[in-house]
């Protein structure tokens, strides 16, 4: 069967042995492979962190100190501080925190196994707030009266945690722009450097009647094309590097949270920027010529 | 359909290479352009395909005021123009059929029509065995047989050549004159630009003859006038 000449045909302008088509798929794999990670990262840092801090909201934490100055031994205390905590109208639970469970918190300074019955360690009682965002201070007032009782309800932690969350968003939309920019400006030059390369092809296409349209398109056709190959690398790449990373975190214990589906955006993003890149500046380069 | 009036063309800040042109071709005429090299043949042959607008004067052409048309116009004018280039321009990349293709589908006609339009056109030039080849693999009497295929595979009013027998033998030049006869007893209007003096005394079409960017009217049976 005849091959269809049309189907088959090689493109107008030869894009695909120039600048663009030989270095072009790397340089849009590279920054595709660091966006992708950065916004990964970020994405899995903010999820991360967001997950600990709704695991703490609500929360408070009693400490009650062992005192030597005390008239009441401390297990009497723990049971005046629960009796308050039981009678105020803000707390759903209170639950003094049990001894293997304090052995497990100090395991990594004190070793593994049951604590030494000298040891002055504070008594510890988890308590759940009805309301996530209740205002402690009664709380506080309440247990003033109990010695060494003091009342923490993680505020200054969870404020260092939205604070770091809030700073990992804003790096990462900086690079993230920084990385869009530099691309652009790639394209950019790219696409004009490729202008001048092909100039007199391009000036036949015009005297045998093509549009602008039509030169931009043979652009932004091969754009598309080039692109979507690095981007598949770079992404390709993306994955392979942040698994490793997540396995790393994961052995020094800290389980990253990564969403997936967050993927797709920085090749498809980095795609439509390399068409329209290539069709607006085609379109604004030739009707710069006479 | 043409019609010059006191154009000058200059590129840029040099001096004016065509001076004072004023010249009208009628529908269905064939002209010559001669004159010495250097005399500016190739100025005026690039602005009768467009490719240059005039420093001064008035060009009109298929009644089209060239000095006060937008960009976006050009395209269908030059749709209406074939060219034949002293060195063809043809595309090395691309084969003999997307050579000559190549009008048709910057003016949007459906692939399949045009390579039938194609494929027929260059059966008629004598090169319907050379559809996939390239150009660098032709013999330079075939790739001017390509060049002016492409020139009017889309049935142009106005077909343009330059020095078209510049690059070829005595017997080829005449069958390529021969050729622009009969497109022009279609309707054609033509216009050659050469130096070949023989052709000049065999073929009697009226002559554009240019001095040192001035327009010398010679006619052969009647000279052109506005």
């Amino acid at each position: 069967m005849p091959r269809h000449p049309f189907k088959l045909r090689r493109a107008t302008i030869p894009l695909d042995h120039d600048l663009t088509g030989r270095f072009l798929p790397y340089i849009i794999a590279i920054l595709t492979l660091l966006a992708s990670l950065m916004l990964l990262l970020a994405v899995g840092l903010t999820d991360t962190l967001g997950s600990w801090r709704s695991s703490l909201e609500g929360r408070a934490t009693v400490q009650i100190l062992p005192l030597d100055t005390s008239a009441l031994p401390l297990e009497h205390r723990v049971q005046l501080a629960l009796e308050q905590l039981h009678a105020s109208p803000l707390v759903a639970a209170a639950e003094p925190l049990a001894a293997d469970k304090m052995a497990q918190l100090l395991a990594p300074w004190l070793g593994a196994g049951s604590l030494p019955d000298d040891l002055p360690v504070p008594a510890l009682i988890d308590v759940t707030l009805k309301d996530a965002q209740t205002d402690i201070a009664p709380l506080k007032a309440a247990l003033a009266s109990i010695a060494g009782a003091q009342i923490d309800d993680h505020g200054t932690w969870l404020r260092h945690v939205r604070q770091l969350a809030q700073a990992g968003v804003m790096v990462c939309v900086v690079l993230l722009t920084l990385i869009g920019g530099a691309a652009t400006l790639v394209l950019v030059l790219l696409v004009r450097a490729a202008l001048s390369m092909h100039k007199d092809v391009v000036e036949l296409l015009h005297l045998v009647g093509a549009t602008d349209a039509f030169i931009a398109r043979q652009f932004r056709n091969h754009m598309l094309r080039v692109s979507v190959l690095g981007a598949l690398l770079g992404s390709v790449l993306a994955i392979l590097i942040m698994q490793i990373l997540l396995g790393m975190a994961e052995r020094a214990g800290f389980a990253l949270e990564v969403s997936w589906l967050w993927l797709p955006v920085v090749p498809c993003g980095f795609v439509a920027l390399a068409a329209y890149t290539a069709q607006r500046v085609t379109c604004n380069r030739l009707a710069e010529m006479t | 359909m043409i019609r010059f009036e006191s154009v000058g063309l200059r590129y840029g800040t040099g001096p004016e290479v065509l001076r004072d042109i004023t010249f009208a071709l009628p529908a269905g005429s064939f002209h010559f352009l001669t004159g010495p090299s250097g005399a500016g043949k190739s100025s005026l042959l690039r602005l009768l395909y467009l490719a240059h607008r005039p420093s001064r004067g008035l060009i009109n052409i298929f009644g089209q005021d060239l000095m006060t048309l937008p960009r976006e116009a050009l395209p269908p004018l030059r749709q209406q123009i074939g060219v034949v280039f002293q060195d063809f321009r043809l595309l090395d990349h691309l084969s003999v059929l997307d050579n000559v293709a190549l009008p048709l589908r910057a003016a949007g006609q459906p692939e399949t029509e045009a390579l039938s339009h194609v494929t027929e056109l260059l059966k008629w030039v004598g090169l319907g065995d050379c559809l996939h080849l390239r150009p660098t693999v032709l013999s330079g009497g075939q790739q001017q047989r390509v060049a002016i295929a492409r020139a009017v595979i889309n049935r142009p009013r106005l077909l343009l050549a330059d020095e078209p027998t510049g690059n070829v033998d005595n017997t080829i030049a005449l069958r390529l004159l021969y050729l622009f006869e009969e497109l022009n007893r279609l309707g054609t209007t033509i216009v050659v630009a050469t130096h070949n003096e023989a052709l000049l005394e065999r073929f009697k079409h009226p002559r554009l003859h240019l001095v040192d960017g001035h327009l010398m009217q010679e006619g052969a049976d009647a000279a052109p006038s506005i």
